[in-house]
């Protein structure tokens, strides 16, 4: 068993690992460390996938009923998968100071955008290209935006990309982060740079709302504050907050920031699209 | 004769700006809705209770419908009201 610290959001993470869990460690989290000293007052919580009877067995904490489960899985990668779902859930039920949405955020300059979507959408593979062609990786799948400061969070989690795209990206322009195949056709990218846990403050400048639609034209359009809402409000979860704060918090983020959505139907075109928006 | 129907707000919704627009938020059921230009100027008048009449009216006066679109309209936004326990009705 090899032990490791995660640190996402207002979550630290205490992960003990069967060492074929612990290999596969680097494709999920890049910024996992050799535990150390843990800083309050952050929450903790203690995670350990451990081999027993042939088969592994994974116990954490449910974010849902606060109570220690114990899973059984058939190998590492579906191990890894659940905890990093339970990571996942248990980042979003510690979120009282952050917004909590389903996207990730990059740094230009000294500002963050936030990248938010429903699965399929093309984040993930929006965030690839704005990172690809030079921005700073700040968090994928979940975007915690800082509602005292309104900066991005970092959160350091690898990208789920398809090989296609991958090796459509690689043929034309090469690629510069890590990738690490698992199961087909799904490959995870660890951006080349990541992010520092806590001493990055970008604040949040920027929402974009990509959305892939198969033959349509290359758009770039502004939303209004009310117009980002109804849509970002969808894109956010379930708060451990009560529900006019959450709400308060969401008007206050659309209010000061810029909304664009980026319309593309190929990633040549979402380049193109990209380069221009933020001037890379 | 036709039945007077008379609406108000309901006291547990606010109204919250949005930029240039407003959003609705229903506390008792967690809900936010974000208001177009027409349904603001409902539910900002419904502050105090109103009649359908007197609602047709101001609609009237502050837009540049004919009457029966603004009927029409004014009848699905105030189903829609109800639907979502923005608005209740008192007579």
């Amino acid at each position: 068993m090899s032990e490791f610290l995660v640190a996402l959001g207002e979550s630290r993470f205490h992960l003990e690992l069967s060492e074929d869990c612990a290999a596969l460690l680097p494709a999920f989290y890049p910024a996992a460390q050799a535990t150390g000293a843990l800083e309050a007052p952050l929450a903790e919580h203690a995670m350990a996938i451990e081999t027993l009877d042939a088969s592994l067995v994974g116990t954490w904490t449910e974010a849902s009923s606060g109570r220690a489960v114990e899973k059984r899985f058939s190998g590492p990668e579906a191990a890894m998968f659940a905890l990093e779902e339970a990571i996942e859930l248990l980042v979003i039920a510690d979120a009282t100071n952050n917004l909590a949405l389903h996207g990730g955020a990059v740094r230009t300059g000294p500002s963050a955008c936030l990248i938010l979507g429903d699965s399929n959408s093309g984040k993930s593979s929006t965030i690839f290209q704005l990172v690809e062609l030079g921005a700073g990786f700040l968090c994928e799948e979940i975007a915690l935006c800082d509602t005292r400061t309104w900066t991005a969070v970092p959160y350091p989690q690898s990208l789920a990309l398809t090989e296609a795209l991958l090796e459509e990206f690689a043929s034309s322009f090469g690629i510069t982060g890590r990738r690490h195949p698992l199961v087909p056709p799904i490959v995870r990218y660890v951006p080349h740079q990541l992010p520092g846990q806590g001493d990055e403050t970008s604040p949040v400048n920027r929402i974009l709302l990509p959305r892939f639609r198969q033959g349509a034209p290359t758009s770039v359009s502004d939303l209004a504050p009310d117009q980002a809402l109804t849509e970002v409000l969808g894109y956010s979860f379930q708060p451990n907050a009560d529900a006019e704060t959450h709400f308060d918090r969401m008007i206050a983020l659309v209010e000061r920031v810029q909304t664009f959505r980026l319309v593309y139907s190929s990633a040549a075109a979402a380049r193109a699209a990209l380069t221009e928006l933020f001037e890379l | 004769m036709s039945e007077v129907r008379v609406f108000r707000r309901r006291s547990d919704v606010q109204i919250k700006p949005v930029g240039r627009s407003v959003a609705a938020f229903v506390r008792e059921q967690k809900a936010l809705h974000v208001l177009n230009p027409t349904a603001r100027l409902i539910l900002e008048y419904l502050d105090e209770p109103a009649s359908q009449e007197e609602l047709v009216a101001m609609l009237l006066e502050a837009t540049d419908g004919l009457e029966a679109d603004v009927r029409a309209d004014l009848d699905d936004a105030l189903a829609t009201f109800l639907e979502n326990q923005l608005i209740e009705r008192i007579s």
